[in-house]
């Protein structure tokens, strides 16, 4: 799991699913990896099948088999909080996979609300859940929280989300491929923040002396793990563009970095109440759909790609509504799905040139 | 010759029972009452400090799905986009109200004035319910009820009130009408009732040979999961289900009178498959005695005895039962009902049931079934059921490892 990076002695925690206090857990001297996607990462799932059913998504069973597999010795505690019923459901088979190799790990948790956190008692419970947290993390870190500390931190998580706000505009302009944005998501479990942001900075600078190209049809994706790179090339083949993207790990991961704050509690009740919409934030649910429309409009999309993973239930619920609205504003859809157990860029890339052609008709 | 019916009487009364939960709910909603659809473990003892229509989404599921139109009433919603890797009660439920009540056996439900979604028994449920929000543009309130994995903190118990004091809100503000919070403990103390008689109910179990099936727990609890908790009419079935097990059990009439296998069921139960499942593995001198899905009634997290809600603190009472039913509980806290149920009913095999339709009953059951062979020595075996999906269970594949399992206990 870990990068060579000289110095590094942080303890690493793995932290699921998609929006965990990253900043808290690095301010404590932590460094925190988010254990999402790993799709680049993990071969087979003969670990994970010990613990999540063939029927749970990729999400789960590429997370345990991570966790479980040699790439997670130096993992040294576990965060998670409640989102979807599936990962809600994996703290405890991790902890015993854990526990049979003889792996002791630190365990933290915390239950976000899924309620409109402009309601008092919501909003108090968010902060009193991370003031808990605060005090586990000193326990099992040995120091105090600093408020000083934890600005220093946000202001390393503002700077990536900035890079990546950056290079998400680059991709648009078609002077960055967006598979070079994909493997920069902060669902990289084998690179730290500061590795990320690093790389990030010299692609982009890279990208800056490119050409800006506008010749493809601009196309917004979606999806909660749909910057594959095997994507990027039937993409380019099809003559689309992903003009903006309502990617998990990118845009709604790195949407929003709160201002101002007096304190950790108050930086992540703005966090959450502000963040970009995602299915499993149920307090935003209502700002989704208009929030999709709003990057279609923006980046003059003609086309939506909405990449599904298999099993995701909460994303699939939302689909037709979602399609409905882009459709009714002029938007074609495409809808690709992917599966952990059926995963290749033949028959999509078939489905990806049909609705290519379908776009370039409309012209 | 036709075989006579096992619990007669109280299959009798369950029939009128639903059949006026459904006639009464139409009947209301002309009336001009509020039609509220509610989640199953939403507190129906604190609704019913108001005059209102409940209506239940996935006992209406539940119902089609065993009276064979789970799987049509699945195909209208997957014709119109929802994928088939939903939960198939949420599918068949959409189904049914895209079709406006079209092949369900009750006509569907009523439109509601307010939906209350909660995501303990699965978050999932706040979606399904947040699609009929944008399509009908009613309120839809959730109820945040925080998974434990250890025993409910005090901070979730306090929550949770805090929520069932903006919900209350909430309805008299739609409804102008005041809560009546006698009336909630009235409901309340009936509930009481009703969970005492159906454990009564449920611990002839423990008899041998069993004085009832899982089978028969899944079908009485039917009543539970619509309007009339909270009321002296399940009050009355559950007595009545008791008396005539009782009856039964006296006269040496039992479900599988040669029962070698004392089992215990993990999940929802398996509605399309009530009968045939139950007769076939009667068939193998196996009786399913016991799941952990009907203990779920009437208890706390981890626990099998009964709950005693305490009346002079009504809010925080139906908080507490929140985490009973299974879904919102842990591992740990799983094992320890699992255990004790094993224990006290002379349990010698325990079914789970992978349920693809149900991912928080689901995920964590292959490490239980570890977990119990470790802490009692019983086996287990996973079959693979939807619980209303149909064309997603495959029987001869299923009883095959069913077969086995049974061999495997002999030896």
């Amino acid at each position: 799991m870990s990068e060579s990076q000289p110095g590094n002695s942080r303890p690493l925690i793995g932290c699921f699913p998609l929006y965990p206090p990253l900043e808290l857990f690095h301010s404590m001297g932590m460094d925190p990896r988010v254990l999402w996607g790993l799709e680049e990462t993990i071969d087979g799932t003969d670990l994970s099948d010990l613990h999540v059913q063939a029927f749970s998504c990729a999400v789960a069973r590429r997370l345990m088999q991570f966790a479980l597999g040699p790439l997670s010795s130096d993992m040294a505690a576990v965060f998670s909080y409640n989102a979807c019923d599936t990962l809600r459901n994996l703290p405890e088979p991790l902890q015993k996979g854990m526990d049979s190799r003889g792996r002791s790990l630190e365990y933290f948790r915390m239950h976000l609300p899924a309620k409109d956190l402009c309601a008092a008692y919501a909003s108090n419970y968010l902060k009193n859940e991370i003031t808990g947290l605060i005090s586990s993390l000193e326990k099992f870190m040995g120091r105090a929280f600093s408020i000083t500390d934890f600005r220093a931190s946000v202001e390393v998580y503002r700077r990536y989300r900035s890079l990546i706000s950056e290079a998400q505009e680059l991709v648009a302009d078609g002077r960055m491929a967006f598979d070079q944005l994909g493997g920069m998501s902060l669902y990289e479990a084998s690179t730290s923040i500061e590795g990320l942001t690093a790389t990030l900075g010299q692609r982009i600078v890279a990208a800056r002396k490119n050409p800006a190209d506008h010749s493809g049809i601009p196309i917004l994706i979606s999806g909660i793990s749909a910057a594959r790179p095997f994507l990027t090339p039937l993409f380019q083949e099809a003559g689309l563009v992903v003009a903006a993207n309502d990617v998990a790990g990118l845009r709604r991961a790195n949407a929003y970095t709160p201002a101002e704050f007096d304190s950790a509690e108050e930086y992540y009740l703005d966090f959450y109440k502000n963040h970009f919409p995602c299915p499993t934030l149920a307090g935003l649910a209502d700002k989704r759909a208009e929030a999709i429309l709003g990057l279609a409009r923006q980046s003059k999309a003609r086309g939506f790609v909405f990449i599904g993973e298999k099993f995701c239930e909460y994303e699939y619920l939302e689909y037709p509504y979602i399609e409905k609205r882009l459709t009714d504003a002029g938007l074609k859809c495409l809808f690709i799905e992917l599966s952990i157990d059926d995963e290749g860029a033949g028959p999509i890339h078939t489905r990806v040139e049909a609705f290519a052609e379908l776009l370039k008709k409309q012209t | 010759m036709k075989p006579k019916r096992r619990l007669s009487r109280s299959a009798e009364n369950l029939k009128k029972m639903v059949a006026r939960y459904f006639t009464e709910m139409h009947a209301g909603a002309a009336q001009g009452k509020l039609v509220t659809w509610i989640a199953i473990i939403v507190p129906i003892e604190l609704l019913k400090g108001f005059d209102l229509v409940i209506a239940v989404p996935e006992n209406h599921a539940a119902m089609c799905a065993a009276r064979g139109a789970g799987s049509s009433l699945a195909e209208k919603a997957e014709e119109r986009g929802y994928s088939t890797d939903i939960c198939s009660y949420a599918r068949i439920d959409l189904g049914a109200w895209m079709e406006g009540g079209k092949g369900s056996p009750s006509m569907g439900m009523p439109k509601p004035g307010l939906m209350i979604s909660n995501n303990n028994n699965c978050s999932l449920l706040v979606k399904w319910f947040d699609v009929y929000r944008r399509e009908l543009g009613v309120p839809h309130f959730v109820l945040d009820v925080p998974f434990c994995y250890e025993e409910q903190a005090e901070k979730d118990t306090q929550y949770i009130v805090d929520q069932y004091g903006e919900l209350i809100g909430l309805i008299e503000e739609m409804t102008g009408q005041k809560h009546d919070m006698d009336r909630t403990i009235e409901a309340i103390s009936y509930s009481n009732e009703a969970n005492r008689l159906w454990k009564e109910f449920m611990d002839f179990a423990s008899h041998r040979p069993a004085g009832i099936t899982a089978f028969d727990s899944f079908v009485h609890m039917a009543p539970y999961i619509t309007s009339f908790r909270g009321t002296p009419e399940l009050v009355d079935h559950c007595r009545l289900l008791a008396e005539e097990t009782a009856e039964l059990v006296a006269a040496r009439d039992f479900p599988v009178p040669n029962e070698r296998y004392r089992l215990l069921w993990d999940n929802i139960a398996p509605w399309h498959q009530l009968r045939s499942m139950s007769s076939r593995l009667a068939g193998m001198d196996a009786n399913v005695i016991y799941a952990t899905y009907t203990n779920a009634i009437g208890v706390r997290e981890g626990s099998v005895d009964r709950f005693v809600c305490d009346e002079s603190d009504p809010l925080r009472s139906l908080a507490l039962i929140q985490n009973g039913s299974v879904c919102p509980s842990g591992l740990e806290l799983r094992l320890k009902a699992m255990a004790e149920m094993i224990e006290r009913f002379g349990i010698n095999g325990v079914v789970f049931s992978g349920n693809r339709s149900c991912k928080p009953y689901s995920v964590m059951q292959l490490d239980l079934m570890r977990e119990i062979e470790k802490k009692t020595g019983v086996p287990t075996v996973m079959i693979e059921v939807d619980h209303a999906d149909q064309r997603k269970y495959s029987e001869e594949k299923e009883f095959l490892k069913l077969a086995a399992f049974l061999e495997g206990i002999d030896a």
